[in-house]
C-alpha cells in the first residue's frame, strides 16, 4: 500500500506499507528528486525481501522457524545459522547490560500469560491466563558456542522486539545506498538513515491512551526510535506482552509507556524495554520520555528552539 | 409424692419445620456470595487498562489529555539525535502542522 503524503514545510513523502513480523512495516522517503523517485521501488522491494527472510528464522507463530527448531531442541545443543548467533549475542549482551532486565528466555511467562498465539486471534478471543509457571532458566543458563547454543530443558527462546528492531536495522542499512534518507519503521520501531532535512523528521509519539492522538512531537535527525508500552498488545486487565523477568509476570511498573533514542533500532528497542521496566529511574541513565500511569509525561529530551514546556 | 419437681418437657420441633429452615439456610447460602458481589461497587466502565502490581489488580487513572511535560536535566550520553516539539493534539496550542509521515507508541498491529 503506497501512498505520497505533505509533510512540514510543503515537503513531500512517499510511504509504502505492508505487514511483517506481526506488525505493520512502513518505508517512508522522500518524492521530490529523481534519484529518490528510482530508487523507492527498489528500497522497498529489499525491505520487504530482509523482513520476509528474517521473520521465516525468527517467529514463534511458524513451526518450521529456525526459533521453534532450537526451543524444540531444548536439552542438547543445536547448531544454528550465523543470523540466528549474531542475535542470540547481541539479546545475551542486553542481558548482561541490564543486569536480566532484558531477557530472551520468558516465553514461558507470556505463554502462561496468555500470548500462546498469533496476536490477532488472542486480541479476538482471549483466554484465562494460567499460573505463573516456575523459570527453568533463565538467560545467564543458556550455553553458547561459536556455532551452537545450548538450552537447558524447559527454556524457551522468544526474540520479540529485538527482532524487529535489528530487522529493521539490516534492511535500512541495505538499501540506504538507494534513497537520499528513507525511515524503515517497524511498528514503531523506526531507524532512519542517510542525510534527512534540515532539523530532521516529525515523529509522532502516541498517546498510550488513545493511539490515534499524538501527545508529543519529535525531531528526529539521526539514528533510531523505539517505544515499549504496556497498553499495546494487551488482552485483558494487567495483561500484556511485556513480562517482567523479576516477577515472571506482564510488568506494572508504574510507566506505561517508553519512547527512547537509540543510535540503531535495536539498541533503541533494548533501552526502551529497559526503561519501562527500571521506571522512572531510566531518565538518568538515558535518553528517554516516559508516560506514567497518572498521565504525567517526563522526559530529558532536549527541546527545539520555540517548543513549549509544560501546560 | 414426688420428691422433685417433674421436668419440663422441651418442645421439639417438627420434621417438617426442620426440613424448610434447612431449605432455607441452603438457599441463603448459596445466594449470599452472588448477592454481595452484585450489590458491590464496580469500576467506572472506561476504556482504562488495569495493571497487576504483584497479584492485585489496580484501576489505572485515565487522563486521556496528558498536559504536563517534566522536562528533566539531561542524561549523561549527550548528542542525542532527536529533540521535542509540540503540536496539535499535545500539551499547548495547536500548530498548524501537517501530521507526522510516521507515529512510535508501542508495537503497531499489521494493517
Amino acid at each position: 500500500m503506497d501512498a505520497v503524503l505533505e509533510i512540514a514545510d510543503g515537503r513531500r513523502v512517499r510511504r509504502h506499507t505492508f505487514g511483517a513480523m506481526g506488525t505493520r512495516v512502513r518505508v517512508i522517503a522522500p518524492e521530490a528528486t529523481p534519484r529518490a523517485r528510482d530508487g523507492f521501488a527498489d528500497a522497498v522491494a529489499m525491505v520487504e525481501r530482509t523482513f520476509a527472510r528474517l521473520e521465516g528464522r525468527f517467529t514463534r507463530f511458524r513451526s518450521d522457524s529456525e526459533l521453534m527448531a532450537v526451543n524444540a531442541a531444548a536439552g542438547r545443543p543445536t547448531r544454528v545459522s550465523a543470523e540466528f548467533m549474531t542475535l542470540l549475542e547481541l539479546s545475551m549482551d542486553a542481558a548482561r547490560r541490564t543486569g536480566g532486565l532484558f531477557d530472551p528466555t520468558v516465553l514461558p511467562a507470556l505463554l502462561a500469560a496468555g500470548y500462546a498465539r498469533d496476536y490477532a486471534d488472542v486480541a479476538r478471543e482471549p483466554r484465562a491466563p494460567r499460573p505463573t509457571p516456575r523459570a527453568a532458566g533463565r538467560w545467564s543458563d543458556l550455553q553458547v558456542d561459536a556455532e551452537s547454543v545450548l538450552l537447558p530443558e524447559g527454556v524457551a527462546l522468544d526474540f520479540g522486539g529485538i527482532a524487529k528492531g535489528w530487522t529493521a536495522d539490516i534492511a535500512a542499512e541495505q538499501a540506504a545506498h538507494l534513497l537520499p534518507w528513507m525511515i524503515v519503521d517497524a511498528g514503531g520501531d523506526l531507524r532512519l538513515v542517510g542525510e534527512p532535512p534540515v532539523g530532521g523528521l516529525d515523529v509522532g509519539v502516541e498517546d498510550p491512551f488513545d493511539p490515534s492522538r499524538e501527545i508529543l512531537r519529535l525531531k528526529l535527525a539521526s539514528g533510531a526510535l523505539a517505544t515499549s508500552s504496556v497498553t499495546r498488545r494487551s488482552w485483558g486487565p494487567g495483561l500484556h506482552h511485556l513480562i517482567d523477568p523479576r516477577t515472571w509476570r506482564p510488568a506494572a511498573t508504574g510507566i506505561l509507556q517508553a519512547t527512547v533514542w537509540a543510535e540503531s533500532c535495536t539498541e533503541a528497542e533494548v533501552r526502551s524495554k529497559w526503561a519501562l521496566l527500571a521506571g522512572h529511574g531510566a531518565l538518568d541513565e538515558i535518553h528517554a520520555l516516559l508516560v506514567t500511569d497518572e498521565g504525567r509525561l517526563a522526559t530529558n529530551l532536549a527541546a527545539l528552539d520555540g517548543a513549549e514546556v509544560g501546560a | 409424692m414426688a420428691m422433685t419437681e417433674p421436668t419440663s418437657r422441651r418442645r421439639r420441633i417438627s420434621k417438617g419445620a426442620l426440613r424448610t429452615l434447612a431449605w432455607i439456610g441452603g438457599a441463603v447460602g448459596f445466594l449470599f456470595p452472588w448477592a454481595a458481589l452484585s450489590l458491590s461497587p464496580k469500576p467506572a466502565a472506561t476504556a482504562g487498562i488495569q495493571v497487576l502490581p504483584g497479584n492485585q489488580p489496580r484501576e489505572i487513572v485515565v487522563r486521556h489529555v496528558i498536559r504536563r511535560i517534566v522536562v528533566e536535566e539531561p542524561g549523561p550520553a549527550s548528542g542525542a539525535g532527536v529533540a521535542y516539539v509540540t503540536s496539535g493534539g499535545s500539551a499547548t496550542a495547536p500548530v498548524a502542522a501537517p501530521p507526522p509521515p510516521v507515529t512510535t507508541g508501542g508495537s503497531t498491529p499489521p494493517p
